[in-house]
C-alpha cells in the first residue's frame, strides 16, 4: 500500500537523490575511483530504504538490483566499464521517469522486466536466483492477482468501481449492478450486497484520494537566504514598533516620519531581492541534466565528444529554468546530431577526434545568458536558404543577410536534415526553441562559421515576477506594457503618416514601412474616434513573428519597474492581457500582451 | 410544522456552534431590496474601493481593484441581475474565494449578519425574478422581511468575464 501523505517528501528526496547517482554516474565513466563508488552506494542504498517505507515494494525491488551491481563494483567483481555504467544510467533514467509519473499517479508502476534483465547481465544467474529468495517476491513474475491486496496496479482510472474492478476485488457486472441501485453512495452498496468488505472500501478510497490530489511544488532553498529573510522581517517589526510607539507618545513628528520611511524603504528593499532570490536555482542541475543528452545522443551515434560545462553557479528562475529545459535539449541534440561531424568527417577536415560542446551560464545585469558552442561543421548557409525556399517559406527572390538565414532553422516546419534519424531532423524542434524564449521574453542569437562551428546565445530574464515596462495612457487609462515587448518608441508628429486604403495607414520609419493601428481597436470599449492625424500621438512598435505594427496610444507616462501579479480565474482568459500590477499611485493596473495583439491586428489584416 | 421546528431547534451541544454558523447569512441590499448570502462562503468585506475598468470583458464586470496588493475583479450585482435603482454613492465588496480565484462583487450597503434557520426558508422557489433561478436557494424571513437568499459564490465562479462580441481579439488559447 502506497503511503499518500509520505509520498510527496520521498519524490522529492528520491529526485535529489536521483541526480547524485547520475552525476556521479558520468564521473565514474572518466575515474573508477572507490570514493565514487562508495558515493553512488550510498544513493542507491538511501533510495532503497525510503522507496520501501512509503510502500513502493516494485521501486525498491529495482533500486535493489542495481545495488548488487555496484555492491560487486566495490567488491572488483564487476568491472566499472562503460556499458555497466551505461546500464546504471538507463536504471537511473527508468527511475527518474518513474518518479516523474508518481507524482499525478501514486499507483503507477513502470514496467520494469527489461531494464531488471539488463542489469541481471552482471550479476551471475546462481546470486540471482538466491536474491529473489530473500526479497520474497518474483521479480519476474506479473504481480500475483491480489484479491484483497489492493498494492499499487491501478493506473489513472478515478472512479472507485474501477479501481474495485481492477483489483479484482469485484467484476464489472456487480460493480454494474450496484451502480443502477446507487440512490446511495456506491461504496454502502457494495458492502450491503456483500460483494466487498468495508476495509477494502476503505483502502480504494484511500488511492482514490491520493489520485486526484493535486501535488503542491517545493523548492530547496539555502538556510541562509532563509535566516536573512526571517532578519529582516524582524527588522522591519521592530521597525514597526518603533513607529507606533512614538505616535503614541507623540514624537512621531515630520522628522521622525521621514527618518522611518527612509528605514523601511532600506529594510524593504533588501527584503524584496532576498525573497525573490529564493525562487533563483543555479544552472548546475540543468546543465547535468544536459550533458547527459549529449553523452546519449553521442554514445548513440558513435560519435566521441566532451562536454565543457561552465559557469553553473549562475543563477536563474525555478520557472525559467523548467521552461528552458525542453529547448536546450532540441539544441543540443541538433547540435550533437548534425552540427558534430562523424570520426570519419572530423578525420578529413584535420580536426581532434573528439569534439567539444560547451554549454555555459553568463550572469549579466539583470539577465542571464546561455551559451551553447560546439566545433562541429558549422551551419551551410546555402544550403539553409536553398531548403527554405524549397519549402516556400521565404520567397526565391529573397537575398537576406547572413544573421536572417541563420534565423530561418527556427521557422516552423524547416529542416534541413538529408535523411531523417530518430534523434532529429522531422523539421519540429527548432521553432519550439524559438517559442520557448519568446515567451520567457528572451531572444537567441545564432553564430556560425561554416566548418569551424556554431553557437547559440539564449539571452534570459533572471527573473519572472519583476519586469521593467512602460506606462501607457490609453483614454486616461493606465497600462503597462513590458519593456521587451516594445521595439521602439515613435513620435508620431516626427514621421509622415500616409493613407493607402480607406482605413489603412502606414508610416515609413527610416525605410520600414509599417501599419499603424490604434491600440484601443483591440480594447474596447475604449473608443476609436480620434483617428485624426494632427492629433499628437505616441506609437509603440510591436512585433511578432513576422508581423510588425505601430500602435499608437494617447500618450507614454514613463518606466518603471513593475510586480507582476497573476490574475486569478476567469480574469486571466479575458484577451489582451497578461497579467496585473499596482502602480507606485497604488491604483490597480492591467499588464498589455503586446504579441497578442499583434497577432490579432494579423489575423484581422488577413 | 410546530412540532418538527420543535425538534430542529434541539441541537447537540458540541454541534451547536456549527449548525448555528451554517444557518448565518449576510443581508446585503441591492437598490430597495434585501438579499442574503451564506456567511461561511464569504472570504471577506471590504470598504469600497476604486476599481478599474477592464477592455474586452462583459458590461457587468466593473473592473479590477487593488485589495492588499492582490488584483481582484469585481462583479457589479445591479448590472448582472438588471436591478433598475440609482446607485448607491459608496458599494461594500463582498469578497469570495472561488475555485477559480478570488473574485469580489459590489453591493449597495451591508444590512446584518443573520440567523435564518431552515424552517424560515422556502427552499427553491419556483419565482420569476431578474435573477436566474439556479441561483436563487430560497426566500427567508426576517423580522417580515423577505430577504432572497443567492448561491452568489456559484454566480462569481460561473460568470465568464470575456466579451467575445465586441473583442476584436483572438480568444486565448487556454
Amino acid at each position: 500500500m502506497v503511503d499518500i501523505d509520505f509520498l510527496p517528501t520521498f519524490l522529492d528526496e528520491a529526485s535529489e537523490t536521483l541526480e547524485r547517482w547520475e552525476s556521479v554516474c558520468l564521473k565514474l565513466e572518466n575515474s573508477a575511483s572507490p570514493e565514487l563508488l562508495d558515493d553512488l552506494f550510498r544513493s542507491a542504498h538511501n533510495i532503497k530504504g525510503s522507496s520501501k517505507s512509503v510502500g513502493l515494494v516494485e521501486f525498491g525491488a529495482l533500486v535493489h538490483r542495481a545495488e548488487d551491481v555496484i555492491t560487486r563494483m566495490k567488491n572488483g567483481e564487476i568491472k566499472p566499464n562503460p556499458s555497466a555504467i551505461s546500464a546504471l544510467l538507463e536504471c537511473q533514467k527508468s527511475l527518474c521517469d518513474w518518479v516523474e509519473k508518481l507524482r499525478d499517479e501514486p499507483t503507477f508502476v513502470l514496467p520494469t522486466q527489461q531494464i531488471l534483465a539488463k542489469l541481471s547481465e552482471f550479476l551471475q544467474v546462481k546470486d540471482q536466483e538466491k536474491m529473489q529468495e530473500d526479497l520474497g517476491f518474483g521479480l519476474f513474475d506479473e504481480e500475483p492477482a491480489g484479491n484483497k491486496s489492493l498494492a499499487i496496479k491501478a493506473p489513472i482510472h478515478k472512479d472507485l468501481g474501477t479501481i474495485l474492478i481492477e483489483v479484482g476485488s469485484a467484476s464489472v457486472q456487480q460493480i454494474e449492478d450496484a451502480v443502477k441501485l446507487q440512490s446511495r453512495r456506491l461504496g454502502e452498496v457494495l458492502v450491503d450486497t456483500g460483494v466487498v468488505t468495508p476495509d477494502t472500501i476503505k483502502a480504494a478510497l484511500e488511492i482514490q484520494k491520493g489520485i486526484g490530489h493535486k501535488q503542491d511544488e517545493s523548492i530547496r532553498v539555502s538556510l541562509r537566504k532563509l535566516d536573512s529573510v526571517i532578519r529582516l522581517i524582524g527588522e522591519l517589526s521592530i521597525q514597526h514598533a518603533i513607529v507606533c510607539n512614538a505616535r503614541d507618545v507623540g514624537t512621531l513628528n515630520e522628522f521622525a516620519s521621514v527618518d522611518a520611511i527612509g528605514l523601511a524603504h532600506k529594510v524593504i528593499q533588501d527584503l524584496q531581492s532576498e525573497t525573490m532570490s529564493l525562487r533563483m536555482q543555479t544552472l548546475e542541475l540543468l546543465f547535468q541534466r544536459m550533458e547527459r543528452v549529449c553523452r546519449d545522443v553521442a554514445m548513440q551515434q558513435q560519435k566521441g565528444i566532451q562536454v565543457v560545462l561552465k559557469g553553473t553557479e549562475v543563477e536563474l528562475d525555478k520557472t525559467v529554468i523548467e521552461r528552458m529545459k525542453d529547448p536546450l535539449v532540441h539544441i543540443l541534440r541538433n547540435a550533437v546530431d548534425h552540427g558534430i561531424e562523424d570520426a570519419a568527417g572530423r578525420a578529413q577536415s584535420e580536426k581532434p577526434a573528439i569534439a567539444t560542446v560547451t554549454i555555459e551560464g553568463i550572469q549579466t545585469a539583470g539577465n542571464v545568458s546561455i551559451r551553447i558552442s560546439d566545433d562541429g561543421r558549422g551551419l551551410n548557409e546555402e544550403r539553409i536558404l536553398r531548403k527554405a525556399i524549397e519549402r516556400g517559406l521565404v520567397s526565391a527572390s529573397a537575398k537576406p543577410s547572413k544573421e536572417e538565414i541563420h534565423q530561418m532553422i527556427f521557422l516552423p516546419g524547416f529542416s534541413t536534415a538529408e535523411k531523417v534519424t530518430d534523434v532529429s531532423g522531422r523539421g519540429v524542434g527548432m521553432d519550439v526553441v524559438r517559442r520557448a524564449v519568446d515567451d520567457l521574453g528572451g531572444s537567441i542569437a545564432i553564430e556560425s562559421r561554416l566548418g569551424h562551428g556554431t553557437q547559440f546565445l539564449i539571452n534570459l530574464p533572471s527573473t519572472l515576477s519583476i519586469v521593467n515596462a512602460v506606462v501607457i495612457n490609453l483614454s486616461d487609462k493606465l497600462y503597462a506594457v513590458p519593456v521587451q515587448d516594445v521595439e521602439e518608441v515613435v513620435d508620431m508628429s516626427s514621421v509622415q503618416i500616409e493613407r493607402t486604403t480607406q482605413r489603412g495607414r502606414v508610416i515609413n520609419l527610416r525605410g520600414r514601412i509599417l501599419p499603424v493601428e490604434r491600440l484601443a481597436t483591440f480594447l474596447p470599449p475604449h473608443t476609436q474616434d480620434s483617428i485624426q492625424s494632427e492629433r499628437k500621438s505616441v506609437a509603440i512598435i510591436a512585433r511578432h513573428q513576422s508581423t510588425t505594427v505601430a500602435l499608437e496610444v494617447d500618450g507614454i507616462v514613463g518606466q518603471q519597474s513593475i510586480v507582476v501579479r497573476q490574475l486569478e480565474g476567469k480574469l486571466s482568459q479575458v484577451p489582451g492581457f497578461s497579467g496585473g500590477t499596482i502602480l507606485a499611485s497604488g491604483e490597480p493596473s492591467m499588464i498589455i500582451h503586446l504579441p497578442q495583439i499583434v497577432k490579432s491586428y494579423a489575423s484581422l489584416a488577413k | 410544522m410546530q412540532e418538527s421546528l420543535g425538534l430542529h431547534t434541539v441541537v447537540p451541544l458540541e454541534s451547536q456552534g456549527d449548525a448555528a454558523d451554517e444557518n448565518k447569512y449576510i443581508i446585503f441590499a441591492l437598490g430597495e431590496e434585501y438579499y442574503g448570502a451564506k456567511l461561511l462562503e464569504v472570504r471577506e468585506v471590504v470598504e469600497f474601493l476604486p476599481t478599474k475598468s477592464v477592455p474586452n470583458t462583459v458590461p457587468s464586470f466593473q473592473g479590477v481593484c487593488n485589495l492588499r496588493g492582490q488584483i481582484i475583479g469585481v462583479v457589479d450585482l445591479r448590472i448582472r441581475f438588471s436591478i433598475d435603482a440609482p446607485k448607491a454613492t459608496r458599494s461594500v465588496l463582498l469578497v469570495f474565494d472561488t475555485e477559480s480565484g478570488a473574485i469580489a462583487s459590489s453591493v449597495d450597503q451591508i444590512a446584518s449578519v443573520s440567523v435564518i434557520l431552515p424552517n424560515d426558508v422556502e427552499w427553491r422557489p419556483n419565482i420569476v425574478s431578474s435573477i436566474p433561478s439556479k441561483y436563487i436557494i430560497g426566500i427567508g424571513k426576517l423580522d417580515q422581511k423577505m430577504i432572497t437568499i443567492i448561491d452568489l459564490k456559484a454566480v462569481l465562479s460561473h460568470d465568464e468575464l470575456t466579451n467575445i462580441e465586441r473583442s476584436k481579439m483572438l480568444v486565448k488559447e487556454a
